[in-house]
C-alpha cells in the first residue's frame, strides 16, 4: 500500500484513536522507506565511497525524517528525505576533509613522485563484489560521480538516476529551474569528459 | 555527434547501470537497512500539540516572560533623569524661561548685593 493511501485510510475514519493514526503513519513511513532505502544507500555510497559510512548516513537520515517530519504529509517525504540525505552526505565529506582522511589516502609512498590526483582516480577500491556487480563501466561511473561537485552530483542523481521531473528537482534541491538545468548539463559534460568517448 | 544526443545516451546508460546496481545488495547490508528502517518507524511519535510543548517548556517560557517584564519596566526608568538625586538640574533643564532671563537676574544680583537672599543671610 503506498504511503499516501495508508495515511488516507486512517484519516477517513475519524472514530479511530490516536494510536491507530500513529500505526497508519508507521505503515506509511515503513512503505516509503522500504521503497527508497536501497537507492539512498547507493547514492550515499557513491558520494562518500564507503558502504559502512553510507549505511550510517542512511540510518541517520531515516531517523531524522521519522522524528522531525513523520507527521508531515507523506507527499512531502521524498524531497525532505533527499534534503536530509544530502546534508548528511555533505557533513560526512566535510568531516573527512577536516580529519585529513583524504590526505592520508593521497599521501604518496617514500620517493614516489606520482600525482596524488592519479591516486584519487584509482582510489575507490571497489572490491570483488562491486566488480562482479556492475563491471568496469559501473566502477568508472562511480569514480566520475564521486569527483563531481555536490550540486552537480545532486542534480544528476535526481534528474537522471531517480528520473524526477524538473519541478520536483527544484523542490528537492531548493534552487531555481535554470540552476538545475545548468548543474545537470555541467554534470553530464564532466562525466563525458571523465569517462571518455567510448564509455561504457 | 551533438552534445545533447551524446548526453542523452550517457544519461540512459548511466541510469541503467545505477538501477541495476541497486538490486545487487549483500544480505548483511540489507539486514542493516531493514533494522535502521524499523528503528526509524518505531521512533515515529504522534504530532505534538501546542499545549504539549507548553507543558514541556514552561521553565523557558516563564523565564522569557519574566525577562520581558523586567525589561519593559526597567528600561524606561533608566532613560529618565531621577527627580530625587538631581531635582534642580531636572527643573532647570525643563524650565527654559530661566535661561531667557538669566542675564537680568545676574545683573540685578550684582547691582543690589543687599537684596540677594544669599547676602541677606
Amino acid at each position: 500500500m503506498p504511503a499516501q493511501q495508508a495515511v488516507g485510510v486512517a484519516a477517513a475514519e475519524p472514530g479511530r484513536g490516536c494510536t491507530a493514526r500513529v500505526q497508519a503513519r508507521q505503515v506509511a513511513l515503513d512503505t516509503f522507506l522500504a521503497a527508497v532505502e536501497r537507492r539512498a544507500l547507493r547514492v550515499a555510497e557513491i558520494a562518500v565511497g564507503s558502504r559502512a559510512d553510507a549505511l550510517d548516513i542512511v540510518q541517520d537520515a531515516m531517523l531524522s525524517l521519522a522524528r522531525n517530519y513523520g507527521h508531515h504529509d507523506p507527499a512531502q517525504w521524498p524531497p525532505l528525505f533527499h534534503r536530509i540525505l544530502e546534508h548528511r552526505i555533505q557533513d560526512c565529506r566535510r568531516g573527512r576533509l577536516r580529519n585529513g582522511r583524504y590526505f592520508a589516502d593521497l599521501r604518496p609512498a617514500d620517493g614516489d613522485d606520482a600525482d596524488p590526483l592519479d591516486n584519487l582516480a584509482s582510489d575507490p577500491a571497489p572490491g570483488p563484489d562491486r566488480q562482479a556487480q556492475g563491471g568496469e563501466a559501473l566502477v568508472r561511473l562511480e569514480v566520475a560521480l564521486r569527483a563531481l561537485p555536490d550540486r552537480q552530483r545532486e542534480a544528476f542523481t535526481l534528474r537522471v538516476w531517480q528520473d524526477i521531473d524538473v519541478a520536483g528537482t527544484v523542490r528537492a534541491m531548493g534552487v531555481s529551474e535554470g540552476s538545475v538545468k545548468t548543474h545537470l548539463f555541467r554534470a553530464l559534460a564532466a562525466l563525458r569528459s571523465a569517462l571518455g568517448e567510448h564509455w561504457p | 555527434m551533438k552534445p545533447d544526443h551524446d548526453h542523452d545516451q550517457l544519461a540512459q546508460t548511466a541510469r541503467r547501470l545505477l538501477l541495476d546496481s541497486e538490486h545487487a545488495l549483500d544480505t548483511l547490508s540489507a539486514a542493516r537497512l531493514s533494522a535502521a528502517r524499523r528503528r526509524a518507524v518505531d521512533g515515529l511519535t504522534p504530532a505534538t500539540r501546542w499545549w504539549h510543548a507548553v507543558g514541556r517548556r514552561w521553565p523557558a517560557l516563564a523565564g522569557a516572560v519574566t525577562a520581558a517584564v523586567l525589561i519593559a519596566v526597567l528600561v524606561p526608568r533608566a532613560g529618565r533623569p531621577s527627580l530625587d538625586a538631581n531635582a534642580l538640574d531636572y527643573a532647570t533643564a525643563r524650565d527654559a524661561a530661566i535661561y531667557e532671563d538669566l542675564e537680568f537676574y545676574l545683573w540685578a544680583d550684582e547691582l543690589d548685593p543687599a537684596g540677594s537672599p544669599h547676602s541677606a543671610s
